[in-house]
C-alpha cells in the first residue's frame, strides 16, 4: 500500500513538472503602429503586427510591416510593405525582459519618384519590387501575470530598393510600442 | 520498501541522463533544423556587393556530417545602371572536423542551381526592358564556417563559401560614361568571356533545431 502511495506521488510530481516544461514557451503577438525616420527629414508609418515563439531566452518572430503613408521633404516611396521572420535573443527570464535581434526579410516597394517609360503604351510606369532587406532590432518586454505584455521597440532597417529605374535605399530606423497579447 | 527504492534510484538515474543528454551535444546525428539567412555576394566579376535573404533546412546524418538545403534570394545594384537578381537552390555537406563546445567550425561543400537576370535602367524617355537578359546555370560552392550555440537549440552561424558557375555567362558590360554608368547587355565588341563566372557569399544565419528524427 505504501508503495502504491509512493508511486502515486512520483507520478503526481512526474506529472506537474511536465506541466511545468510545457509552460516553459510563451506564444506572443502584437499589433501597433510604427512611426520610421529616413534622411532628409522624411518620416513613414507603418501598420505592425507580429508572432513570436519564446523559448529559452530565444525567440523566434515573424513580423509584417503594412506601409500607411509617408511625408516629409522626400516621401520617395508609394508602397514599402515588409515581411521578417528571425530572432531575438532575450537577456532575462523576469516579467521584464530587453532583447536584441536580428530580423532578414524581404520589402515589396514602389518608388513614387522614378518611374520609367513603357513603350508599348508611352506611359510611365512604376515597377514594384521584391528586394531583401535586414533589420537589427532592440527593445524590451514587459510581461503582465497573464495574457498582456507591453513592449517598447526600435529597429534599423538597411537595403535598397531596385526596380528598373534608379535605386532607392530602404534604410529607416524605425520605432514601435504597444499592447500585446501572450498564451 | 526496496521496491520503492529500485523506483527511485531508475527515476533519479533517468532524470540525470536526460539532464547529461540535453546539457553537452549540440550536434548529434538524427537532428533537424530550421533557419533564416542574409547573405553578401562580394568580389564578383561585376565588384559589387549584393544582398540576399534565404533560408535553409539542416539533416545531420552522422554525428560529424550535416547536410543543407538552402535557398537565397540576391539582388545588386549594378551601379545605378541597372539591377541583376540571382536565386540559389541547393544543397552542401557540411563536415565537422572538431567540436569546440559551443564553437562548432567546419568545412562545407556543395552544388546549386542559379538563376540570375539583368534589368538595365529604363528611364521616362527611354524603355530597355527589351534588353534584359537571364540565364540558368548550375554552380558548385565550398567554404568554411562556425556554429555558435546561443543554446542547445539556437544557433548562429556564419559561413564564407566561394561559388563558381558551370554555366553560360551573362554577357553585359557596365561602361563608363560621361553621365555615369550605361549597362551594354547586348556587348558586340568584346569576345565571350571563357573564365568561370565566380563569386564569394558570406552568409550569416540563425538556426533553430526542431526534431531528433533518429
Amino acid at each position: 500500500m505504501k508503495k502504491i502511495f509512493v508511486v502515486c506521488i512520483l507520478l503526481l510530481i512526474g506529472s506537474v513538472s511536465f506541466t511545468q516544461s510545457e509552460k516553459d514557451w510563451k506564444i506572443k503577438t502584437a499589433l501597433s503602429f510604427a512611426p520610421g525616420i529616413l534622411t532628409e527629414k522624411t518620416y513613414s508609418l507603418q501598420l505592425q503586427g507580429y508572432l513570436g515563439f519564446l523559448k529559452d531566452k530565444i525567440e523566434w518572430r515573424g513580423e509584417a510591416f503594412y506601409f500607411l503613408n509617408s511625408f516629409g521633404d522626400r516621401p520617395r516611396f508609394s508602397m514599402n510593405h515588409q515581411l521578417y521572420m528571425g530572432a531575438f535573443y532575450h537577456f532575462t527570464e523576469t516579467s521584464f525582459q530587453p532583447y536584441v535581434g536580428f530580423q532578414p526579410g524581404i520589402a515589396l516597394s514602389q518608388s513614387s519618384e522614378y518611374g520609367s517609360l513603357n513603350a508599348t503604351t508611352q506611359q510611365l510606369e512604376y515597377k514594384k519590387a521584391v528586394n531583401p532587406v535586414g533589420s537589427l532590432a532592440a527593445g524590451f518586454d514587459f510581461f503582465g501575470e497573464k495574457f498582456f505584455f507591453l513592449f517598447v521597440e526600435t529597429r534599423y532597417i538597411f537595403g535598397k530598393h531596385k526596380a528598373d529605374s534608379y535605386p532607392v535605399f530602404l534604410d529607416e530606423w524605425r520605432f514601435s510600442f504597444g499592447l500585446g497579447l501572450t498564451f | 520498501m526496496k521496491g520503492t527504492k529500485v523506483i527511485l534510484t531508475a527515476l533519479l538515474f533517468s532524470a540525470n541522463l536526460v539532464w547529461s543528454q540535453a546539457d553537452s551535444n549540440y550536434l548529434e546525428k538524427g537532428q533537424l533544423s530550421f533557419g533564416m539567412r542574409t547573405t553578401t555576394s562580394v568580389f564578383g566579376g561585376d565588384g559589387i556587393p549584393g544582398l540576399g535573404i534565404g533560408g535553409q533546412a539542416r539533416l545531420q546524418i552522422l554525428n560529424y556530417i550535416n547536410t543543407e538545403w538552402f535557398a537565397d534570394y540576391i539582388t545588386m545594384d549594378l551601379r545605378g545602371a541597372g539591377t541583376r537578381n540571382n536565386a540559389h537552390i541547393g544543397w552542401s555537406v557540411m563536415f565537422y572536423p572538431k567540436q569546440f563546445n559551443r564553437f562548432i567550425p567546419y568545412i562545407i561543400a556543395g552544388h546549386c542551381f542559379d538563376y540570375a537576370k539583368v534589368i538595365p535602367l529604363s528611364t521616362p524617355y527611354e524603355d530597355r526592358s527589351p534588353d534584359v537578359v537571364s540565364r540558368w546555370s548550375s554552380a558548385v560552392q565550398a567554404g568554411l564556417g562556425t556554429h555558435f550555440f546561443i543554446n542547445d537549440r539556437f544557433n548562429l552561424t556564419f559561413s564564407a563559401q566561394y561559388m563558381m558557375h558551370l554555366g553560360n555567362h551573362l554577357e553585359y558590360e557596365l561602361e563608363e560614361t560621361t553621365s555615369g554608368y550605361y549597362l551594354d547587355t547586348n556587348p558586340t565588341t568584346t569576345e565571350p568571356d571563357a573564365r568561370l563566372e565566380s563569386h564569394l557569399l558570406l552568409t550569416l544565419s540563425l538556426n533553430y533545431r526542431i526534431a531528433d528524427l533518429w
